[in-house]
């Protein structure tokens, strides 16, 4: 279980988030969505470091701030929206450092790192690129192993800011299943995402923020409502639902 | 041994990045380039010393080892007095100036980062001209003066660079650190410029001891530096794995439980009091902390924990073998070694890159 109360952060002389407070359910998929500036990364960056100006963050009752940086890294995994792809490392290589945390400071991985990071590439379908060099790796391959890293980690929490911004359709889905794949094993994944078909897709929770405070959040068919995101997202928008339930956010210019 | 066209690998460490079986064939590679080099470098000179007695009196002084060498006295002399400490100090300053670009280019994650980056050439080449010029024939504790000049602007130089980059922003992140070393730079350059020009007596010295040489009066150098290059060296190769964590950046650095800043701290500070003691002892030398590390990246090493050691050796070979050309090209008079390391090492490494063509980015 995810805690955060009341927490507020400040940059550059101004509050990004105020009193935000969050609960997410162990194993769930929760997703922030609002528009830039909304507060989505600092939200995300607060949960990954426990650093904030006011407020806690907890994760199963134990304040994030007050874990140990290696601790904190054993429970708390993090995929960046642009992850630098280092010039001449191969990919397996590059999966294994996601045991760092569990590696001694002067240390090098062992054979129960080694295998875990194996898992990992074969749980994201990367293990036939094991020896390519990630910056050779095509957009799609390229997220996976960014997900395995951080998959390698073990943690409890997966947190994802923008993770397939960069894919085609076809890609986002494929990537998206796999993570929500990895929720089999308890893993409570929050993700920050412009995409708000994906989000209803895959998400339990959804947390629409606004100028840095939660205006709504549930699930999705309660927070994605055409009055409250074509208001924050300040465009005329328009939800479509199929038969199924699935739904769709899509932009409205009226008629032409 | 470079990655094929599929960005494949075939690299003398394996895919998780732990040395191999081919690692460990690349060094032992290294290590016979670096006995031939030395090894030739003891032969050429006025005094014809033959191979197979340097490798007798050599294996004579391994300890349980008795072998007669059959070297007359002058001939042991001229071996161990003159031509073996600069051999050793060649060895060592180039081991620790690839070691330190290697080191460097993985703390900053900038490909172009040499162990001058942060300024410590600016500030040695300072402490050295106001040593040339202020306070000449000066002894500390009966050393030369200018070493210890040297040695302290490297230092100071490093110093205000850090503290100057810690001004320019929230956090020692690499780039404000670079920022730092470059205005530092910048500024004790121009000083040094301006002492150099007001003295112009002295130009001759202050040019002969930037353009680097490795003139040596018995261990003394060797027994200076040695220190500093052996802590280096623990330190840094001990951190190959986490130069690989930080290659990640910051952010991903962080979030797998590394200091990154701590991380660099460290390297910054062991590769900057060797780099310090290697100017001190033989002026400035450039274009070994680029060139080896890139040219070991480029036969298709991955990954700190093999670069690092493979550079330290390769850079030792390339010095030794570029002073040897350095004192017999122009025999008797010797050519500046920085001049010789220039010449040799751009060509060569634009052949080398040409070569790869693109298949391995350094």
């Amino acid at each position: 279980m995810i805690q955060v109360r009341d927490v507020r952060v400040r940059r550059g002389g101004r509050d990004v988030l105020h009193e935000v407070s969050l609960d997410v359910e162990r194993g769930a998929w929760c997703a922030l969505i609002g528009p830039n500036g909304a507060g989505k990364t600092t939200l995300l960056r607060a949960l990954a470091s426990g650093r904030v100006d006011a407020g806690t963050v907890e994760i199963g009752g134990v304040p994030v701030r007050g874990m140990g940086r290696r601790r904190r890294a054993q429970r708390i995994a993090v995929v960046e929206q642009q992850p630098v792809a280092p010039a001449g490392m191969v990919l397996a290589h590059y999966v294994s450092l996601g045991r760092t945390p569990y590696v001694s400071y002067f240390g090098g991985e062992g054979a129960a790192d080694r295998r875990v990071a194996a898992e990992c590439l074969e749980r994201l379908e990367l293990t036939h690129l094991a020896t390519r060099l990630v910056t050779t790796l095509s957009g799609g391959e390229w997220q996976r192993a960014v997900v395995a890293r951080a998959l390698a980690q073990q943690p409890e929490l997966l947190l994802l800011d923008e993770p397939t911004s960069a894919l085609d359709v076809g890609r986002q889905l494929h990537v998206m299943e796999l993570i929500d794949g990895l929720r089999a094993d308890d893993l409570t994944v929050v993700s920050a995402t412009h995409d708000l078909g994906l989000a209803a897709a895959f998400a339990d929770h959804v947390v629409l923020l606004g100028e840095g405070v939660v205006v709504a959040e549930g699930a999705a068919a309660e927070v994605l409502r055409e009055d409250l995101l074509s208001q924050h997202y300040r465009g005329s928008l328009r939800v479509l639902t199929d038969g199924d339930g699935h739904m769709a956010v899509v932009p409205s210019r009226g008629p032409r | 041994m470079t990655g094929d066209a599929h960005g494949r690998d075939a690299v003398p460490v394996g895919v998780a990045g732990r040395p191999t079986l081919a690692f460990g064939l690349s060094a032992l590679a290294g290590m016979a380039v670096l006995g031939a080099a030395m090894l030739a470098a003891l032969l050429m000179g006025p005094l014809p010393i033959p191979a197979g007695a340097i490798v007798r009196d050599v294996l004579d002084g391994l300890p349980f080892v008795s072998v007669d060498s059959g070297l007359t006295a002058q001939q042991h002399d001229v071996l161990w007095q003159l031509r073996m400490p600069r051999v050793v100090l060649g060895a060592l300053v180039g081991a620790t100036l690839a070691l330190g670009g290697a080191a460097y280019q993985g703390t900053f994650r900038n490909p172009l980062a040499d162990p001058y980056l942060l300024g410590v050439a600016a500030g040695a080449g300072l402490g050295a001209t106001v040593s040339i010029v202020y306070a000449p024939g000066l002894s500390i504790a009966g050393q030369a003066s200018l070493p210890v000049f040297a040695f302290a602007g490297g230092l100071v130089a490093v110093a205000l660079a850090l503290v100057v980059g810690r001004s320019f922003g929230e956090g020692r992140t690499s780039t404000t650190l670079i920022l730092g070393g470059v205005a530092v730079a910048s500024f004790l350059t121009a000083l040094q410029t301006f002492v150099q020009q007001s003295h112009d007596e002295t130009l001759q010295q202050v040019y002969g001891w930037i353009l680097g040489r490795l003139s040596t009066s018995g261990w003394t150098e060797v027994r200076v530096i040695l220190p500093y290059v052996l802590l280096a060296a623990v330190v840094v190769l001990a951190h190959g794995r986490l130069l690989d964590v930080l290659a990640l950046g910051d952010d991903a650095a962080e979030s797998l439980g590394v200091n990154a800043g701590r991380v660099r701290g460290v390297v910054v500070v062991c590769v900057t009091m060797a780099t310090a003691a290697a100017v001190a002892v033989s002026g400035l030398i450039g274009f070994v902390g680029i060139v080896v590390p890139h040219a070991v990246r480029l036969c298709g090493v991955r990954g700190h924990r093999a670069l690092l050691p493979l550079s330290a050796v390769a850079g030792a070979a390339f010095l030794v073998a570029c002073d040897l050309v350095a004192r017999t090209v122009m025999e008797p008079a010797e050519l500046p070694i920085g001049v010789v390391t220039a010449l040799i090492g751009a060509p060569a490494f634009a052949l080398v890159l040409r070569a790869s063509r693109g298949g391995a980015t350094p």
